[in-house]
């Protein structure tokens, strides 16, 4: 006897991305900051930003602190962030 | 029936059940191996189109066609006409303000909670007395198991990567429960969500497991009875200290002598937002969410006043009372079940379509 089981994963939603461009140096790019402000990552998170800016001197930073730390930040926000900035760094504090 | 899920094939009905393990198709309990048959009679009975998709599962975005819902829902033991409660059951879950993506991932110990009211309780023999929780029923086992294995195999939420959940709880194999329409003195909660009596509804929330409660509801009055509720509510360990939402589930004894007393349901949910507080030298010693959090404790109150009080419940909408449970003892036994907390998810509900047959 055969039994023929059907897979229950079905498939996986396409995304659609924009072709990544890799930067050489960052030095004088512009920066975007996402973070979820939760509070065990507060003190490292400032660090970091100092740091960056220290570091890489960025041309223009771009913030978005989620108020809500547990939901996607707004997708206007984040559509607007991805055209003003060269590069990102996603805070994920828990 | 043209289906069109990949197949794979076992000799007996031993190994089926294993490859169903070997393939990662199951979160530790054994399930019914999906054969062809069994979800065509699933399809046939809701007399849609396999291939229709109901949503993205996050946070692997597994599609959710009516084929994909029916495979799952046969592994979970699902006769066919429970599956239209599992689809709008989905459905709800899959509501942006929901936040499936969190609740799959969050360190929290919140799953969804299905609750169902409505006719269709009665209809498919749900279990609304002892035990309401636990075992012994199949539609709240099964229907509840679907809602897992949809939330694993199309949503890929496996411990450790990406569910960070830290402690778990065991609702999430199975967390389902029926509102009992005989035992609430009160308004069943489809009609409360704002539909017809004659609807059957699902309400989600992401909800921690049930923290049992004696509320002494055979000898005590309803004002004790609501003070032993509140206190249940307002722990200093309790995500509801930053708002939220949460269930409540009064046993029938609960409900009945607080509703003797002369309290509606609205006025219970009041009275539990003014009792269930608890003061500022208190509440400031314990853990919360960054103070830009607009659900932080101190826009509730006034954060320099040690005796200031902070509710735990900031509107009637942030507390569902629903009536199930055995009668049992004086102990009048209640449950808590609490929720994520400072809006992380909100809770949603979806009126269940049944197949016109």
């Amino acid at each position: 006897m055969t039994i023929r089981l059907l897979d229950p994963t079905g498939t996986v939603a396409r995304v659609e991305r924009r072709e990544e461009l890799p930067l050489d140096e960052l030095k004088g790019k512009r920066v975007g900051y996402i973070f979820n402000q939760h509070k065990s990552g507060l003190a490292f998170w400032a660090a970091l930003e100092e740091q960056i800016e220290k570091q890489f001197g960025p041309a223009s930073v771009v913030r978005i602190y989620k108020e809500n730390t547990w939901a996607p930040a707004p997708k206007a926000e984040m559509a607007k962030l991805i055209e003003d900035i060269d590069y990102a760094l996603v805070g994920l504090a828990a | 029936m043209q289906l069109a899920s990949r197949v794979f094939e076992s000799n007996d009905i031993q190994s089926a059940i294993e490859l169903c393990y070997e393939r990662k198709w199951t979160d530790g309990l054994p399930v019914v191996p999906p054969t062809a048959d069994a979800v065509e009679r699933i399809v046939k009975h809701l007399g849609r189109d396999p291939q229709e998709v109901i949503g993205m599962v996050p946070p692997r975005d597994g599609v959710a066609t009516i084929e994909t819902i029916a495979i799952n829902c046969v592994m979970a033991g699902c006769k066919p006409e429970y599956v239209p409660i599992v689809i709008a059951a989905l459905q709800a879950i899959l509501e942006e303000k929901f936040n499936i993506n969190g609740v799959q991932t969050t360190t929290h110990s919140c799953a969804p909670l299905v609750i169902v009211s409505g006719p269709a309780v009665k209809t498919l023999g749900f279990n609304t007395k002892e035990c309401a929780f636990g075992h012994g029923c199949r539609p709240s086992a099964t229907i509840g198991r679907a809602v897992r294995l949809i939330l694993w195999n199309l949503g890929g939420g496996f411990p450790g990567e990406p569910c960070k959940t830290t402690q778990g709880h065991p609702g999430y194999y199975s967390f389902c429960i029926a509102d009992d329409e005989e035992a609430n003195p009160w308004q069943t909660l489809n009609v409360e969500l704002g539909y017809g009596a004659d609807e059957t509804v699902v309400a989600v929330h992401a909800v921690a497991g049930p923290q049992v409660i004696e509320t002494g509801a055979g000898y005590l009055s309803a004002d004790t009875i609501l003070t032993i509720l509140a206190d249940s509510i307002a722990s200093l360990g309790s995500s509801g200290i930053c708002g939220g939402d949460m269930v409540m589930v009064l046993g029938p004894m609960a409900a009945r002598n607080i509703a003797n007393a002369g309290f509606s349901k609205s006025d219970v949910k009041r009275e539990l937002m003014r009792r269930a507080t608890r003061p500022v030298r208190e509440i400031k010693r314990g853990p919360a969410i960054h103070e830009s959090h607009p659900m932080h404790w101190k826009y509730q109150t006034d954060p320099t006043n040690d005796d200031a009080r902070v509710p735990y419940i900031r509107s009637e909408e942030e507390i569902q009372i629903v009536v199930a449970g055995g009668w049992g003892s004086g102990g009048g036994f209640s449950s808590l079940c609490e929720g994520w907390g400072a809006n992380r998810g909100r809770p949603t509900h979806r009126k269940v379509v049944f197949p016109q047959n």
